[in-house]
């Protein structure tokens, strides 16, 4: 099933033109891999599916409902989760706080329930702290979750950013670049949270500059350069393309 | 047990609080008492906004001002009661709040800064201006106390002196206190420190961060309304001054020398930098000098104020007793 849906994606930002008319569809499921030089647009599409960046042209559909120039938070509660290329957490917040936060989207009590902290409210409150330890006990974060988010070490920050965009159950998850900065043994370990994140019934789109992980980890690959989609298929269909070898390696 | 304990220590400091007028029969330390609860107020609401979401506003004067306005106006003129006219000037502070959050939070930047000092000008300016309103610059003598009201077993209460009014201004100081207490201890605390920490994730988890800004500063403009209200009931006389933008600035001083986005800091920064001088009868223009330099070594050495450094020597002697 089609879980998302772009057709004729543009985005120009003044005269630049980031994206110029993509296409893609995300199935329920599968881990997609987004793969490009520098300055081909992949971080742009990720900003224009979840509405930081409102599209010039073309329409995003999710589960069916148009969801293009929506702002972000909507998107969100739509069921999109997010990381972000540099990785954003709350940094003066605790760890176990800040998977809290990311429980917002499924939290209906209101301020005046909170000011009363009244049964509803003790319930959801006990419900999100359940949930978030979970999530946490998940990323294996559980050791610090009275932890500062600021000073965690690189590894720790990434998987903390994971675990604030999976708890409320997104459909569709959107890691940008998760592997950057990672050492051999910390690869490892992210490819295998991400096996079973999509085991778990989570559908997952990455952007990623490390082949080797994208190659293993991906059921489908999309190739983007210059704004434009290059390529598309299995990792060994992509990797035979003569247009993606030209992109990468020059002619 | 810990916790029993300290629930009894709370209620042995409110009852202090209360009592302190038995003891203490000086008009003038009961007026610098009053007086400190009014502005700790204002340095709470401060507080809210910078502390928690984020947002510095230098407008809390101006609402201030517009809450003195507002019950002096609604009593004087209107002919209301005194507690709907308290009750509504702190309302209208409120809702002046609203077009700007509507104008300013889809900028980024500082516009919110700037555009709450126009404000606080504007009000200021406007209440000088409308002589047909406010009789301008001579300001509005006379100005009623709040109305008497009759408890059972205790009787009949006015406020019309020092005395009388200090329980008053004690108990809205500590109920604003205790809704800001279970606001910032809650989820709605909590989604206030995600957008200070970071705005795009929030808005990638599903919060809409302009909501809950508009949210903090219509509260924080309504708590500045509500102690203007109480200081014009109280002093009996209003002035364009009462808008001062610099009894905004005050409050931002006294909120990052105490200590921002904790419970107690704009409080005890009230009582450092706004209390202590009086006592310590230093000259004004000296305190200003003061002022300056406890800012300037606040935020080199402390940044998180004197709540922060209270809060590493608890934790240090903790370790140390570990």
């Amino acid at each position: 099933m089609v879980l998302l849906e772009a057709d004729g994606i543009m985005k120009s930002f003044g005269g630049l033109q980031a994206l110029t008319g993509v296409d893609f569809r995300i199935h329920e499921g599968e881990l997609v891999s987004i793969v490009g030089p520098n300055g081909s647009g992949k971080t742009t599409l990720f900003n224009v599916i979840t509405g930081f960046h409102k599209p010039t042209k073309g329409t995003i559909k999710f589960r069916g409902n148009g969801i293009g120039g929506l702002s972000p938070y909507k998107i969100a509660r739509a069921g999109i989760g997010r990381t972000f290329q540099v990785t954003a957490l709350f940094d003066n917040l605790s760890v176990l706080d800040n998977v809290i936060v990311g429980l917002h989207r499924q939290t209906t009590s209101r301020m005046i329930d909170a000011l009363m902290r009244d049964r509803r409210y003790r319930r959801e409150e006990k419900h999100c702290l359940e949930k978030a330890k979970a999530m946490l006990h998940f990323v294996d974060l559980e050791n610090c979750e009275d932890d500062l988010a600021g000073p965690l070490p690189s590894f720790s920050r990434k998987r903390l950013a994971i675990a604030i965009a999976l708890v409320s159950n997104p459909g569709l998850l959107l890691l940008d670049e998760p592997a950057a900065g990672l050492n051999v043994e910390e690869i490892d370990r992210l490819a295998a949270l991400l096996k079973s994140i999509q085991a778990s019934g989570v559908t997952l789109c990455v952007i990623e500059h490390k082949m080797k992980f994208v190659m293993s980890l991906s059921n489908r690959v999309m190739v983007l350069n210059e704004g434009s989609k290059i390529a598309e298929g299995t990792p060994a269909e992509v990797s035979q393309d003569s247009r993606v070898i030209a992109a990468y390696l020059g002619k | 047990m810990s916790r029993r304990l300290r629930t009894i220590a709370y209620l042995g400091i409110i009852l202090i609080l209360y009592l302190i007028p038995e003891f203490v029969r000086s008009d003038y330390i009961i007026n610098l008492l009053v007086f400190f609860l009014i502005r700790s107020l204002v340095a709470i609401s401060f507080n809210l906004l910078y502390g928690y979401t984020g947002l510095l506003s230098i407008a809390q004067g101006g609402f201030y001002g517009i809450g003195a306005y507002g019950y002096t106006l609604l009593v004087m003129n209107a002919g209301w009661p005194t507690w709907p006219a308290w009750l509504a000037g702190g309302l209208i502070a409120a809702v002046i709040s609203l077009p700007v959050s509507g104008i300013t939070f889809k900028l980024k930047g500082h516009y919110f800064a700037i555009c709450t000092l126009a404000l606080s000008l504007i009000i200021t300016a406007i209440l000088t201006i409308w002589r047909g309103l406010t009789s301008g610059a001579l300001g509005i003598a006379g100005v009623p106390p709040m109305g008497g009201i009759s408890l059972p077993w205790v009787g009949e209460i006015s406020f019309r002196n020092t005395f009388s009014f200090y329980p008053l201004v004690l108990t809205v100081f500590l109920l604003i206190l205790l809704v800001i207490y279970l606001l910032t201890n809650s989820k709605v605390g909590r989604t206030f420190q995600a957008i200070r920490e970071n705005e795009e994730l929030s808005l990638s988890v599903g919060i809409n961060p302009n909501h809950h800004k508009a949210v903090c500063f219509f509260i924080s403009a309504m708590i500045s309304g509500l102690a203007g209200g109480l200081f014009a009931s109280y002093i009996g006389f209003v002035h364009p001054m009462t808008s001062d933008v610099f009894i905004g600035l005050f409050a931002l001083v006294c909120t990052v020398v105490g200590g921002t986005g904790t419970i107690l800091g704009p409080v005890v920064g009230m009582l450092l930098l706004g209390t202590l001088p009086e006592i310590l009868r230093i000259d004004p223009m000296i305190r200003n000098l003061l002022f300056g330099v406890c800012l300037i070594v606040v935020v080199r050495v402390a940044p998180k104020g004197i709540m922060g450094i209270l809060g590493q020597l608890r934790q240090r002697s903790r370790e140390v007793l570990r």
